[in-house]
């Protein structure tokens, strides 16, 4: 994984240094509140309803134990001893002290880690697929790529005060476990016919309240043209990109009003001037920051199926999670593990101290030193010996971690909502717990199989609804919670906007309502084969409709 | 009150009055001064960037952004060579941010930011993700010398 070199660790102590003075002059009163605002999201820092939110960025979503352990620290000494990991794969700790904040930057800087630009109208965290570097369906290693956009785009002087947020996502796989298109760039590494590398570039994806799947600007940036092409989209956005609202501030509403073509045209112009500039990636540049990224040996451990095998004579759970949690690895002996962040009632993408510990020792034990966070809020050790499953597991078990349901119905997205966000119209959490609780039995939700569920607790869309294949957005209405529930999102490669399925429902009745969805498609589907989101995409809603309110409204 | 600042510290006002972009394009006449919003499009003002010694960019408000695309416009687009100025909501956490855009002066009128400066407190940063606008920054001589970074 990329290493600090001297040069990063000089950057980052810089900014930690200046976020301590800004803090200190926000303090004796030489900047305003509204002057600060900015700055202090620059740097992850929120106010939220409570206290204080610290959001920590993790690029692309790869940590070391080593900075795994710092968190577990940081989140046991400045807060109360646990961290939420969010879609953006980062890490937001919900009770630090404003006071204490440059202090958990500087052991962030310790560790290699910051909080730059996880908020604020700038260049935000740029995520990548999860399973990146190990998996066996994709064309590189999309890594390099983001942390080079992610170098590039730090405290960058003409990208600092956008209209508003920009998120960049990165992908290599046709399977796009980084819902790129819901970004607001998104990019898909791959070969052209010449067999070099680049990019699929997409632009003004996005959710919120203005739903939109990104549209294709180009269908090769080859590497070297990377830095200029980007920056080209981001200098037509920051020029054009509307400020006289902000829920039409995203670079997906430029491009609609302008037009594809138009914006395209845009950007070629801009790109044109640039494009033989400084922003030119050398070659070379790109192999060192690749360096960092070469997989880890692995030593060939065929005795692996046995012992899975005599694990699963004994042990249906272990045979079940591997099932459900364990994905294909490029070594044949290895295997790419999920652990899910969804224990059966718990709050997703949570994980205490002792949790992120454990996690951290495994890694070193069993992982290569890896850990990823998943932008569906679980941890992910993408490098285990299928020989180590076994005991790998067991541990996981004792902590509560070892939950077989990735990509079932409990494995649930959701947004902290009401509990903790300012934003939030309704609660998303007990939500997510309800429902949780309610499809409980494992073999149930394994009968139902994939099933993306995803919850929001305000049309921001933090807990990505519109892309759930059921997609549950909490609302106020007279003063009361109030859910919508919208079917057949979806942010894979065949991305789609999820469409609302009625009147919506009160927290009580939804878990109930969820289960009618649910139960309509086993009813309805032609075999264990045809998905959930198979199904809809082939029936449409008028079957759930007529469940879940009967003939009558379903005719209106 | 506001006073100029430039890289090396305040110096007098010696600009002209600069005139608004509009009525600048309506009678250029030997005009050597202008003010652009943020808003501005600069394809008018190409054929009279020799005439032009000054170039304020005004920043209504400081976290509205557009004026560092339009100074990046100007000195790559168009190859302007004169005086660029960054006048409006200057404060300090920007200085640093105008300078690498390819700004020369900055007219400053917020109390904070003009003790600040005036005491000498340096910018943030010594090192950079990405060169400045003009490419007048040097490669870091320490760490790696990625074609991105700069230091000073």
């Amino acid at each position: 994984m990329y290493r600090y070199d001297e040069f990063d660790h000089a950057f980052v102590g810089a900014r930690v240094a200046e976020f301590a003075d800004q803090v200190a002059r926000r303090v004796s009163g030489d900047i305003t509140e509204d002057q600060f605002k900015p700055l202090r999201l620059m740097n992850g820092v929120y106010l939220q309803l409570h206290a204080y939110m610290l959001r920590v960025a993790i690029p692309y979503g790869t940590l070391s134990p080593k900075q795994m352990r710092r968190l577990a620290h940081i989140a046991r000494v400045y807060d109360k001893g646990y961290g939420h990991f969010t879609t953006r794969q980062n890490i937001q700790f919900n009770w630090p002290a404003l006071s204490n904040t440059p202090k958990i930057l500087a052991e962030l800087a310790d560790v290699e880690m910051h909080a730059i630009q996880t908020s604020g109208n700038c260049i935000r965290n740029v995520t990548a697929d999860h399973f990146a570097g190990a998996t066996v369906d994709e064309v590189a290693d999309p890594r390099p790529y983001a942390e080079i956009l992610r170098q590039w785009s730090s405290i960058h002087p003409e990208f600092s005060y956008l209209p508003r947020k920009f998120k960049i996502a990165v992908t290599a796989s046709d399977a796009d476990r980084a819902a790129i298109q819901v970004h607001d760039i998104g990019l898909k590494l791959k070969r052209n016919d010449q067999g070099q590398l680049g990019f699929e570039f997409y632009v003004g994806g996005g959710q919120g309240r203005t739903p939109m799947v990104a549209k294709l600007v180009s269908d090769f940036v080859a590497e070297r043209d990377l830095l200029s092409f980007t920056t080209a989209v981001m200098r037509v956005y920051n020029l054009y990109g509307r400020r006289d609202n902000k829920y039409k501030a995203r670079v997906k509403i430029l491009v609609h009003e302008l037009g594809l073509e138009t914006f395209k045209k845009e950007v070629e112009a801009e790109w044109a001037i640039i494009r033989h500039s400084e922003l030119v990636l050398p070659a070379q540049d790109i192999a060192a920051i690749k360096a960092y990224f070469t997989p880890p040996v692995l030593p060939d451990r065929p005795e692996g199926l046995l012992a899975m095998a005599d694990a699963f004579q004994v042990d249906a759970h272990f045979k079940a999670w591997v099932r459900q949690n364990c994905n294909e690895h490029t070594h044949p002996d290895y295997a790419i593990v999920t652990i899910s962040l969804k224990a059966i009632g718990a709050i997703p993408g949570d994980a205490s101290d002792v949790q992120m510990d454990v996690v951290a020792d495994l890694a070193e034990k069993f992982g290569h030193d890896e850990i990823r966070v998943s932008h569906e809020q679980n941890l992910v050790l993408p490098h285990v010996a299928k020989a180590d499953l076994p005991v790998l597991y067991a541990v996981l078990a004792k902590h509560q971690l070892a939950e077989s349901n990735a990509g079932l119905i409990s494995d649930i997205i959701a947004c902290p909502g009401l509990d903790y966000c300012a934003l939030a119209t309704a609660r998303s959490i007990p939500i997510a717990q309800a429902i949780s609780n309610r499809f409980a039995d494992l073999e149930h939700q394994r009968n139902i199989g994939e099933l993306k569920l995803k919850i929001s607790g305000c049309i921001n869309a933090c807990g990505h609804h519109h892309v759930g294949h059921i997609g549950i957005l909490g609302i106020e209405k007279r003063g009361e919670e109030h859910y919508q529930v919208s079917l057949g999102g979806a942010a894979d490669a065949a991305t789609q906007v999820g469409e609302i399925v009625g009147p919506g429902f009160s927290a009580d009745e939804l878990p109930e309502k969820i289960e009618v969805i649910v139960n309509t498609y086993l009813a309805h589907r032609t075999s264990n084969d045809e998905r959930f989101i198979d199904y809809v995409r082939r029936a449409g809603l008028d079957p759930f409709k007529a469940a879940l309110y009967g003939q009558e409204e379903y005719a209106i | 009150m506001s006073e100029i600042y430039t890289k090396t510290g305040f110096v007098a006002d010696t600009a002209p009055e600069p005139v608004a972009l509009a009525d600048f394009l309506a009678a250029p006449g030997n005009i050597s001064s202008v003010v652009l919003e943020p808003a501005s499009r600069l394809e008018g003002l190409a054929a009279y960037l020799d005439q032009l010694a000054v170039i304020t960019i005004k920043f209504p408000k400081f976290n509205d952004g557009r004026g560092y695309s339009l100074a990046a416009r100007l000195r790559l687009h168009f190859g302007y060579k004169g005086v660029l100025r960054a006048s409006g909501e200057v404060l300090t956490d920007q200085v640093q941010y105008f300078f690498r855009q390819g700004f020369d002066e900055l007219v400053v009128t917020n109390e904070p930011a003009l003790a600040r400066l005036k005491a000498g407190i340096g910018p943030a940063y010594n090192v950079f993700m990405q060169a400045d606008v003009q490419g007048k920054e040097n490669k870091p001589s320490k760490g790696q010398t990625y074609s991105w970074r700069r230091a000073v």
